[in-house]
């Protein structure tokens, strides 16, 4: 199936996949050819690209929606996207620590938009280091 | 009559200015190019995410979501971006004035307008007009970057959501050549589905059978900020690449004038050194016969 990830900064990745697993807004979505028409809300989190013939690709998705059209084509488009490599892990760690003391720390209900950014904050570091962590 | 060592010095000036203008004006077209650069990069997620917005609130009823919920503008936030930085032809006084036009003509028909800047120009236009502004952007163009957009957006739209606004509208330049800027009034909320918007060649629309995971306001919560958050850096990016423009043609024709200026005065310092030459040669000779006779 074809897929297509885009994001401001660029096309990230177009081509052919066999399989996607992205993260979906309840649970993560395992997408295979032939899949039915669905719009689906992303949560930050890891998506994974099969493409045949290569090692599984882990991605950073921060949000944004996947799209699977009826000619079976696929769009994911969210507004970051980045491949193992161009992760900074230290980076990261530090980002992860701050934001979980901001988020351990925040006197926020959990349901405001300020806590909200905040736990995204942690979600974004920790997937971070994941998708480093998980370099084929 | 000008003493040559006044007209040297003016040469001297006029030259350092016209070699300043040139390498503004090189600056800017580098900048230029970077920012048109980006706005390439963009324009898919652009027209993918817009595509996808304006089919789903088309076929949506625009209670379903607060973000496509019409309410009688009483309450108008106008977000204006301007530079930092002058030199740059009209850019800044045009938008500034389009914003300063609308704040007038609908002074009296909204309860409350506030104002939201980016850029200093923009402040001290309206500091200069004793108008109230609400809030100034600091550091958005030092590194424009999507963050920074993204959080222009989220704050709007958490302030429209709460009630705080009724609409939204933003004030820019979209760019059309480096000679050409067009000042442009965009309404970003509540967002309204255009008609003849949806390039059908680029996306098939959802159809009828698509399943929404986890729910159609689900998808719309995720969607309608995303929408927001990239017409504002669609937005800024078109006045980056506007005010780079604006300046490159600026600077080049102050380049041009620089040279004009400097073969006048360039003229006008060899006829005075002409003309010394001459006083001095009849003075010597009229000595020489006055020591004849």
């Amino acid at each position: 199936m074809k897929v297509e990830i885009v994001t401001p900064v660029g096309v990230k990745f177009a081509g052919e996949a066999s399989q996607i697993v992205a993260p979906g807004l309840l649970g993560d979505l395992g997408i295979l050819a032939n899949h039915e028409p669905i719009l689906a809300g992303l949560r930050t989190g890891v998506c994974t690209v099969h493409v045949p013939g290569n090692e599984p690709q882990p991605l950073v998705v921060d949000g944004g929606y996947l799209h699977v059209t009826e000619a079976g084509q696929v769009t994911i488009a969210t507004e970051l996207c980045e491949a193992w490599q161009e992760v900074n892990v230290d980076a990261a760690r530090a980002a992860l620590e701050t934001a979980t003391i901001a988020l351990l720390g925040s006197k926020d209900a959990t349901t405001s938009q300020a806590w909200q950014a905040k736990k995204h904050d942690v979600d974004l570091a920790e997937t971070r280091i994941r998708v480093a962590g998980a370099r084929p | 009559m000008p003493s040559l060592k006044a007209i040297r010095r003016r040469i001297a000036s006029v030259k350092s200015t016209g070699k300043i203008t040139r390498a503004m004006k090189l600056v800017a077209a580098a900048k230029l190019r970077r920012a048109q650069e980006r706005l390439v990069q963009l324009r898919p997620y652009a027209l993918r995410v817009g595509d996808m917005i304006a089919e789903l609130a088309r076929g949506s009823d625009p209670q379903a979501h607060a973000l496509l919920a019409v309410r009688p503008p009483k309450r108008t936030l106008l977000l204006v971006l301007t530079s930092d930085r002058g030199l740059a032809g009209a850019f800044n006084s045009n938008v500034n004035k389009a914003a300063w036009a609308w704040l007038q003509a609908h002074r009296g028909t909204r309860e409350h307008i506030e104002l939201r800047i980016v850029g200093k120009k923009g402040r001290d236009f309206m500091k200069a007009r004793k108008q109230e502004v609400g809030h100034v952007y600091p550091d958005v163009l030092q590194a424009l970057t999507l963050e920074k957009a993204s959080g222009i957006g989220r704050e709007v739209t958490t302030a429209y959501i709460d009630g705080a606004f009724d609409e939204v509208l933003l004030f820019y330049n979209v760019f059309r050549s480096a000679i050409a800027q067009v000042p442009t009034t965009q309404r970003i909320l509540p967002i309204m589905a255009q008609e003849g918007d949806v390039d059908d060649a680029v996306m098939a629309p959802p159809s009828a059978q698509t399943l929404f995971e986890p729910s159609k306001v689900a998808v719309l919560d995720v969607l309608l900020p995303m929408n927001v958050n990239v017409q504002i850096y669609r937005a800024l990016l078109e006045s980056v690449a506007s005010e780079m423009g604006a300046r490159m043609t600026a600077m080049d024709s102050a380049t041009k004038n620089a040279g004009d200026l400097l073969q006048r005065i360039t003229i006008k310092y060899n006829r005075t050194r002409q003309s010394i030459i001459t006083t001095e040669l009849s003075e010597i000779t009229s000595g020489a016969e006055a020591l004849k006779g």
